[in-house]
C-alpha cells in the first residue's frame, strides 16, 4: 500500500542557490533530496550560516535552523550536519537516515579516487550518463592511485561502459568494457563487452572476433541464450504513449540543468 | 488600536459584539463600547459623505431616518437592495461596510470566527466573502451558530461545569428557549474522542415578559412571569444532572425571576451575561490558531459524522491522517496538501463513520506515475465536495522544483459518502 509524507507548507520566495551547479532550492524536501543525492558534494557551499538563515527566514523552520547553527559553532563534521538536517526536517524515515549515515561513514574512510567514483555512481544511478562518463574519465585520465588496486580501476571502466551503453554509444562502451575486463577479469565484464560488440559490429565482424577464442565463444553462446530469453519476455510493440514518454525523458535528461555543470563544479 | 488579533464576532439581527484574545491574560476579552456595554447596534448611517455605525448611527436616525439603515443581517442574507440617502445599496455591501468599521480598531487579524443565530452554506459563503473583501483570507474565517459557540465556550471552562449536562437559557422580550450541551454516544470510537452536541430542548412564550422588558412597573406580571419561568425550568431540568446553567439574552437584564433563580442555582452554578457567543467564537479562533485538536468534537445535523483519512507520515509520526475530519461541515471541508510519495503502489483511502463500525476502504491506482528516485515524487492532494455526499479526491504530480518538472499525471477518485441524514440522530 502506498504511503505518503506530508510536506512542510512553506515554500521559499527566495530560493537557496547551489552556486556551482546553478540549482535553485525552494523547499526543505528539495534541500534534503539534494543533500542525500549529493553526499560527495557536502562542503562549505551547504554547511554554512547562510543556509541556516535561509531555513529560518524563508522556510520558518526556526528550531531546525537553530540546531544547525549549534552544530556549526561546534565545528561539526559533514556527517553530523547532514544527519541533524535530516532528523530535524522529519521527512526521511529513520531507516533511510541510518542508511545515509552508513554511506557518510564509508565516504569518510574512502580514498580520494573512491570518493570521485561514488560521485560518478550517483550520477549514473540518477540517469545523468554524460555527466557520469566525464567523472569516470577524470579518474582514469589522472595519475592512478596504486593503493586502490587494479580491480577498482576495472570497475571504473565498467561503470563508464555502462554509462555509454545507456546512451547507445556501443563502440565507446565496448572499449571501456574491454579495459574493465582486462583489469579485473570478471565474467560479467566480458559478457557486457561481447554484448556491446554484438550491437556495434556487423554479424560478420562479430563472428570473426569470436572465432579462435574458446572463452569468447562460450560466453557468446551464453549471451545469445540470455538475449533470446529476454526477447521472448518483452513485447516488441511499444505503445505510442510509452514512446512519447521515453522521448520526453530523453529530452529532459539532455536539457537538465546542472548536468554538465555538476562535473565542472 | 486593540492588541488582540484572534477574534470572535457575534452577529445577529440587532447587534454585533466582538471578543478578542488577550494573550497576556490567556483569555478572551469583550470589546466595551461604553461602560458595561458590549453590544454594538447593527445599524449604519451616512451623513455628508461620512459613514457612522452603532450608537452614532442610532443618533442619526433621530435626526433623519432616511440617512439610516438597520436590519442589515436579514437583508444581506437574502441579498436585498437597501436605500440609504439617495442611493440604493446591496445589503451585503452595507453589512461588509459595517463589519469593516467595527473591526477598524484591530490592525491585524490572525483568525476571525463569526457566531450567528443559525448558519448554512449561504451564510458561510456570505460572511467568508465579506471577510475576503476586508482582506482576511477565507481559510482564516470560520462561521458557526450559537449552539456551537456555547459548546466552544464550555470547552474552555473548568471541567466540573460541564462534567454532566450543561444548560443555556436564552430569553428575549417574548420567548424563552432552553439548550442542553451533552455527550453523544458513538459506535466507532477507537481513539476515545469525546463528541458533544447542543440540543434545543424546550421553548415557551411568556406573554408577561413583554411588560417586564418594557420596564413597566407591573409587579403582578413579574411574579406571574417568574412562576411560569420556574415551571419551565423544572420541566426542562427534570431527571437530568446539570452541572451549570448560563442565562443569556436581553430578557434576563431585569431581575424579575428571584424564585426561578433558586431553582436554577440548586446544586449547580448559574451564570448570567450577554457575551457568551462572542467569547465562544473567540475560543474557536484560539483553537484553530493553536492547532488544538485535543478537546471534544462538536457535532450537529449539518456536520460530518464520517472521516476520510490517508496513510501519512506527519512530523515523523506515521498514522492515518484525516483529510476530512468528523465535525466538519461538508461545504467547508475542501482542502489541499502537498505530499511526497514513499512508494507507488495503490493508495488506500479510509472512510470511518461514527454511526457504524464498518470501515469503508477505497483504492486509488497510481499507474502511470513517472519513475523517480526516492523522495522526489511530489503530489498535490485536493479534496473538493461536489455535494453533501460526494467528495472528489484528486492527486496531481506537481514536479519537484528544479529537479523534476510535473509529468502531467493526475488521477481523480469520487468518494460516495453515506451522508449525515439520520446518522446524527442515531448517536443522540
Amino acid at each position: 500500500m502506498g504511503s505518503l509524507i506530508l510536506c512542510h507548507n512553506k515554500r521559499a520566495q527566495q530560493p537557496y542557490e547551489i552556486g556551482r551547479i546553478h540549482l535553485r532550492i525552494y523547499t526543505i524536501e528539495e534541500l534534503c533530496y539534494y543533500v542525500c543525492n549529493n553526499l560527495y558534494l557536502i562542503d562549505h557551499t551547504i554547511m554554512n550560516r547562510q543556509l541556516c538563515e535561509w531555513i529560518s527566514t524563508e522556510l520558518h523552520l526556526d528550531a531546525l535552523a537553530e540546531k544547525l547553527r549549534e552544530e556549526l559553532s561546534k565545528n561539526c563534521s559533514e556527517e553530523q550536519f547532514v544527519i541533524s538536517l535530516l532528523r530535524g526536517s522529519y521527512i526521511y524515515a529513520q531507516s533511510e537516515i541510518n542508511k545515509i549515515q552508513g554511506l557518510l561513514e564509508n565516504l569518510r574512510n574512502q580514498r580520494e579516487v573512491e570518493k570521485i567514483k561514488f560521485k560518478g555512481d550517483t550520477l549514473l544511478r540518477s540517469g545523468e550518463y554524460s555527466a557520469a562518463i566525464l567523472v569516470y574519465q577524470s579518474i582514469v585520465n589522472a595519475e592512478w592511485d596504486d593503493s586502490a588496486g587494479k580491480r577498482f580501476y576495472g570497475h571504473v571502466y565498467g561503470c563508464m561502459g555502462s554509462s555509454y551503453g545507456h546512451l547507445f554509444l556501443y563502440e565507446e562502451a565496448l572499449a571501456a568494457y574491454k579495459e574493465a575486463y582486462y583489469l579485473c577479469e570478471e565474467p560479467d565484464m566480458l559478457k557486457a563487452y561481447l554484448y556491446c560488440c554484438y550491437q556495434a559490429y556487423t554479424r560478420k565482424d562479430y563472428t570473426k572476433m569470436l572465432s579462435g577464442n574458446p572463452l569468447f565463444l562460450s560466453m557468446a553462446s551464453k549471451l545469445k541464450e540470455e538475449m533470446k530469453e529476454v526477447h521472448e519476455k518483452i513485447d516488441p510493440d511499444v505503445p505510442e504513449e510509452k514512446l512519447s514518454q521515453w522521448k520526453n525523458d530523453y529530452r529532459r535528461l539532455d536539457s537538465r540543468k546542472g548536468m554538465k555543470s555538476t562535473v565542472n563544479g | 488600536m486593540e492588541r488582540g488579533s484572534i477574534l470572535g464576532y457575534d452577529l445577529n439581527e440587532k447587534y454585533c459584539q466582538i471578543s478578542y484574545y488577550n494573550e497576556a491574560k490567556n483569555e478572551p476579552e469583550t470589546l466595551e463600547v461604553s461602560s458595561d456595554n458590549y453590544q454594538i447596534p447593527l445599524s449604519l448611517g451616512k451623513m455628508d459623505g461620512q459613514w457612522v455605525y452603532g450608537m452614532e448611527a442610532e443618533c442619526l436616525k433621530a435626526v433623519d431616518d432616511s440617512l439610516f439603515v438597520e436590519d442589515l443581517f436579514v437583508n444581506a442574507f437574502y441579498h436585498r437592495k437597501v436605500s440609504l440617502g439617495r442611493k440604493v445599496y446591496d445589503a451585503v455591501w452595507l453589512l461588509a461596510k459595517f463589519i469593516k468599521l467595527t473591526l477598524e480598531r484591530f490592525d491585524e487579524i490572525e483568525y476571525l470566527t463569526f457566531s450567528t443565530p443559525f448558519t448554512s452554506v449561504d451564510m458561510s459563503k456570505m460572511l467568508k466573502s465579506i471577510g475576503r473583501h476586508l482582506g482576511i483570507p477565507k481559510d482564516k474565517i470560520y462561521v458557526q451558530d450559537y449552539k456551537e459557540s456555547f459548546c466552544q465556550y464550555m470547552f474552555y471552562q473548568p471541567k466540573e461545569l460541564w462534567q454532566y449536562e450543561s444548560a443555556l437559557i436564552f430569553c428575549d422580550a417574548q420567548k424563552i428557549k432552553a439548550f442542553m450541551l451533552k455527550r453523544l454516544h458513538v459506535v466507532n470510537n477507537r481513539d476515545k474522542e469525546v463528541f458533544v452536541t447542543v440540543d434545543e430542548v424546550a421553548k415557551a412564550h411568556i406573554k408577561e415578559l413583554e411588560a417586564i422588558h418594557l420596564l413597566l412597573d407591573d409587579e403582578e406580571k413579574a411574579r406571574s412571569a417568574d412562576e411560569t419561568f420556574k415551571a419551565f425550568i423544572q420541566s426542562v431540568f427534570e431527571k437530568k444532572v446539570i452541572s451549570s446553567v448560563y442565562l443569556t439574552g436581553e430578557g434576563f437584564e431585569n431581575n424579575w425571576y428571584p424564585n426561578s433563580l433558586k431553582v436554577l442555582c440548586n446544586g449547580r452554578r448559574a451564570f448570567v451575561g450577554n457575551n457568551l457567543h462572542s467569547k465562544g467564537a473567540c475560543y474557536t479562533s484560539v483553537r484553530v490558531c493553536r492547532d488544538d485538536n485535543e478537546g471534544p468534537v462538536y457535532l450537529d445535523e449539518s456536520k460530518m459524522t464520517q472521516q476520510i483519512s490517508l496513510r501519512m507520515r506527519v512530523n515523523g509520526k506515521e498514522g492515518w491522517y484525516p483529510v476530512v475530519s468528523w465535525g466538519t461541515r461538508w461545504y467547508e471541508a475542501d482542502g489541499e496538501w502537498e505530499v511526497l510519495l514513499e512508494d507507488d503502489s495503490d493508495l488506500e483511502v479510509h472512510i470511518e463513520s461514527l454511526a457504524g463500525e464498518e470501515l469503508q476502504v477505497e483504492r486509488i491506482s497510481l499507474k502511470g506515475l513517472p519513475e523517480r528516485s526516492d523522495y522526489s515524487l511530489r503530489l498535490k492532494i485536493e479534496i473538493m465536495f461536489l455535494e453533501e455526499r460526494l467528495c472528489r479526491l484528486t492527486l496531481k504530480d506537481i514536479g519537484f522544483g528544479d529537479f523534476y518538472p510535473p509529468s502531467g499525471f493526475s488521477v481523480t477518485k469520487d468518494i460516495h459518502l453515506g451522508g449525515i441524514n439520520g446518522q446524527f440522530n442515531s448517536m443522540s
